[in-house]
């Protein structure tokens, strides 16, 4: 079996002719088209589109395509979610505070984190002007944040599972900076007076982190409250970060709870303490410098800033090209910025990314450095989220445990042992293969092919998701004839958009072979499957 | 990329500012935010009528029962309805009493769903003395019945009433979320947020004491800063703010010559001026009056 799995991995991604000069190496059509459809919606492309994208042209209809695709929408959520470390296994206060069982918590968790990262995609999806993310005075919310939260449905008659809805209590129309998902996730302490809220806002929407401000400060001599007080706005080290987050922290002061372990606290918007930013923070509300004397004002201030919409171009660029950036690639943000802000439609942004050489690699290139082979990545990692959607899309399992995702959590679930963040102790994915890793990934696929394997087993063949599509009885196939190779050639055009070798077809033959002896044809082709699933040709793109 | 170098870096990229207002050029005398200008949505006689409101939200005393409440009681009060609407317990004194029950639990439609705490107590402190105590409590969560609207809240009011030095001690406080006309007859217009009152009350004098909270209503909220109300004079001194639905801030200050009257401004703009709590001051003497007069 391991031999299997090397045999499969010593193969590189397909790819086209190394064009002179430059540092990437196309990759095939297929494979592109299975990237663009992984990042775009979460699901392998079909054999009708892997045809389309073998056309003139085809790669561009498909990417359209997948813009309006209806998993294009929720995929991207999670993506948000994912990277602004919104999914959290616990939030400050539990189901308790709401009065629902403890059975919910994995429920409540997702609801509230997930807010604004529906809220963004929702935009995305709708092509509305981006800068609504921070400016429109509706939200998205399921039903479970329609029952608790302070929120009405814009269309009550909705039975959508995440759906438009307005606040009731007087919140600003500041979008994801007026959700309580947001500031549930990123809560503050009574006595922290929402500055952790403020760096998480610098981070998230503008790429500045306060944290990471190379400042030097002498010992504190007196840690008191009233010491540390006089420290941040006396203590040069101390000012320079404080005089821009607390008055940016004081913009804020709505939300700020005066019991931070009480849930409607938490949760709640009360105008009243809108004014109180300046009593608690010694700083009147700003942003970097300009008076905020409106709750309303914050919105559209992060929406004119310009780093708003450089960070993100940036994060999209991560994203897609699954690596961090630096100075290096300046060009390649501010090229990406500047499609995302000539029609601010989102769509713009990522149809620009797609495009890239470097998104569109397969290899590098001989005439990349050794530098370039360690900063660039042409072969991404499907992420724990990605690894469970794409499966989910191919064989219709999702692995739950008790109505936990077990590769969305960490409580119950596996997400940081599959390489996920888990928000608080793994603030960034590690997707490098690790034993952790192949192990959840073995289990997965066992267990996925398992299941599709016996579904497809009671439909007709038109009707079947992934096994038995070129043939009307596929436990009948015998290993040594044309017809194996055909439906596994099938398999894994659906699984790795490319086609086996001929060793490869040896391998596989000889494995289901191998388990026929010991068991019935289902469990034959259900272990063909898992392999196949357990290749890193298929955890790959 | 350190922030210095993103700032300048973005200085020289043209279309920095393609969006909204944003000035930013590459010579130096860099204008990078500029705060959008808010519009109110009240007009200025909206923000006198919400500001005069609050007002009367900490002056109202004693309280009175909404109607819903009375009808509780009465069926409290029915022999074969006790199972619905049970004594928690009893101070076994007249005029005083206790209920915690299910209101709508016998077919009777009410507002609230829910439980519902009210204690009254009148007290002769030393009998044949002059001095009487009125304590009303109240306390419910619930859901109204119309709406499904979740309310709680709870208050107090208590007076001392020396009837021989015509003196009254008035200290009341409410809180919670009850902003709906189920609840009229209990406070003006009903409350969201709180608001406490404390003064001393003496014939010919008038009122003297202060009145503090947030009220919320009618589309507006209302912050009551140090309202204080001295005898002798027409109206009251201190600061209001009014919270537009736009999120931006009126403030009326009623200035220190105690007319009720001062500066209305919008975001710290003068807009006009504002008289509060002139007619309130000749309601509270006329109630506090009646009350020295007929001690209940």
């Amino acid at each position: 079996m391991i031999a299997l799995l090397l045999l499969f991995s010593c193969d590189g991604p397909p790819v086209e002719a190394e064009p002179e000069g430059s540092l990437f190496v196309p990759l095939g059509s297929a494979r592109l088209a299975r990237r663009i459809s992984i990042d775009l919606r979460g699901q392998l492309p079909s054999r009708e589109e892997l045809a389309i994208a073998a056309e003139a042209g085809g790669i561009d209809t498909l990417t359209e395509q997948w813009l309006e695709d209806p998993a294009f929408e929720p995929h991207l959520a999670e993506l948000l979610a994912e990277e602004w470390l919104l999914r959290l296994d616990t939030l400050r206060v539990d189901t308790s505070e709401f009065d629902l069982p403890t059975g919910d918590s994995y429920a409540f968790t997702r609801a509230f984190g997930d807010e604004p990262a529906r809220l963004v995609a929702h935009v995305a999806a709708l092509d509305r002007p981006f800068t609504d993310i921070v400016t429109t005075d509706v939200t998205m919310a399921n039903a479970m944040l329609l029952e608790l939260a302070p929120l009405e449905a814009v269309d009550p008659t909705s039975t959508a599972p995440w759906q438009e809805a307005r606040y009731t209590d007087g919140r600003p129309a500041n979008g994801i900076l007026s959700t309580s998902g947001l500031w549930l996730r990123y809560h503050t302490t009574i006595f922290n007076f929402n500055r952790g809220r403020a760096s998480a806002l610098a981070r998230l929407l503008l790429c500045y982190d306060f944290a990471a401000r190379p400042v030097l400060f002498k010992d504190i001599a007196d840690e008191s409250t009233e010491g540390l007080e006089a420290a941040i706005t006396g203590e040069p080290g101390c000012v320079a970060c404080h005089a821009a987050l607390d008055p940016l922290a004081g913009t804020l002061f709505g939300f700020w709870p005066v019991e931070d372990l009480d849930g409607n606290e938490l949760i709640g918007y009360f105008p009243e303490r809108e004014r109180l930013g300046e009593y608690y923070t010694g700083s009147a509300p700003a942003y970097w410098g300009t008076p905020v004397t409106a709750a309303a004002q914050l919105g559209p201030l992060v929406a004119s800033d310009p780093r708003f919409p450089v960070c993100m171009a940036r994060q999209a660029a991560e994203r897609l090209l699954d690596r961090p950036t630096d100075e290096g690639d300046n060009l390649l943000v501010y090229d990406a910025r500047d499609a995302l802000v000539a029609g601010w439609n989102y769509k713009d942004l990522l149809r620009h990314l797609l495009k890239t050489e470097e998104y569109r690699a397969g290899e590098l290139s001989s005439a990349a450095s050794e530098a370039d082979r360690e900063r660039v990545h042409p072969l991404r990692r499907l992420s724990p989220n990605k690894l469970a959607s794409v499966v989910e899309a191919l064989t219709g399992y999702r692995w739950l445990y008790d109505h936990t995702d077990m590769l969305d959590g960490d409580l119950v679930g596996l997400r940081s042992l599959a390489g996920g963040a888990d928000g608080e102790t793994v603030k960034k994915p590690y997707l490098d293969p690790s034993a952790s890793r192949t192990l959840v990934v073995r289990r997965l696929a066992q267990a996925a092919a398992g299941t599709v394997v016996r579904d497809d087993l009671e439909l007709d063949r038109e009707s079947r998701r992934l096994v038995g599509t070129t043939v009307d009885d596929f436990t009948s196939i015998q290993p040594n004839s044309a017809a194996f190779d055909t439906e596994v050639e099938a398999l894994a055009t659906a699984i790795f958009a490319e086609p086996l070798d001929d060793t490869e077809h040896a391998a596989l033959r000889g494995l289901y072979r191998a388990v026929l002896v010991e068991g019935d044809s289902a469990e034959a082709w259900a272990t063909v499957v898992s392999v196949m699933l357990r290749d890193p040709q298929f955890w790959t793109y | 990329m350190q922030p210095v170098s993103l700032l300048l870096l973005l200085a020289c990229v043209e279309d920095a500012e393609v969006h909204t207002s944003s000035t930013a050029d590459d010579s130096g005398d860099t204008d990078w935010f500029v705060a959008p200008v808010v519009t109110p949505v009240l007009a200025a006689e909206e923000v006198e009528a919400e500001g005069e409101r609050a007002l009367r939200e900490g002056m109202i005393f004693p309280l009175e029962l909404p109607v819903w409440v009375d009808e509780l009681l009465a069926e409290f009060k029915h022999d074969d309805r006790q199972d619905c609407v049970k004594p928690m317990s009893s101070l076994d004194q007249p005029d005083t009493w206790t209920l915690y029950g299910r209101v709508n639990c016998t077919g009777a439609v009410h507002d609230l769903a829910g439980y519902w705490l009210l204690e009254s107590v009148h007290q002769q402190l030393d009998p044949g003395t002059s001095q009487l105590r009125i304590v009303q409590l109240y306390s419910f969560w619930g859901e109204l019945v119309a709406t499904g609207e979740a309310v709680e809240g709870g208050g107090a009011v208590q007076m001392s009433v020396e009837t021989s030095s015509d003196l009254i001690h008035v200290a009341s406080e409410h809180g919670g979320h009850f902003v709906d006309p189920a609840f009229a007859g209990l406070l003006a217009g009903g409350v969201s947020g709180s608001v406490r009152t404390e003064g001393f009350y003496r014939r010919q004098q008038g009122f003297d004491g202060t009145i503090e909270g947030s009220v919320e209503g009618g589309g507006a909220r209302v912050d009551l800063q140090d309202i204080r109300f001295t005898p002798g004079c027409t109206g009251p001194v201190g600061t209001l703010a009014v919270r537009d639905p736009s999120s931006g801030w009126w403030t009326i200050e009623l200035d220190a010559s105690c007319s009720g009257c001062g500066p209305l401004t919008w975001q710290g703009e003068v807009r006009g001026e504002s008289c509060l709590g002139v007619t309130l001051a000749g309601v509270v003497t006329a109630t506090l009056d009646g009350v020295l007069d007929n001690p209940p």
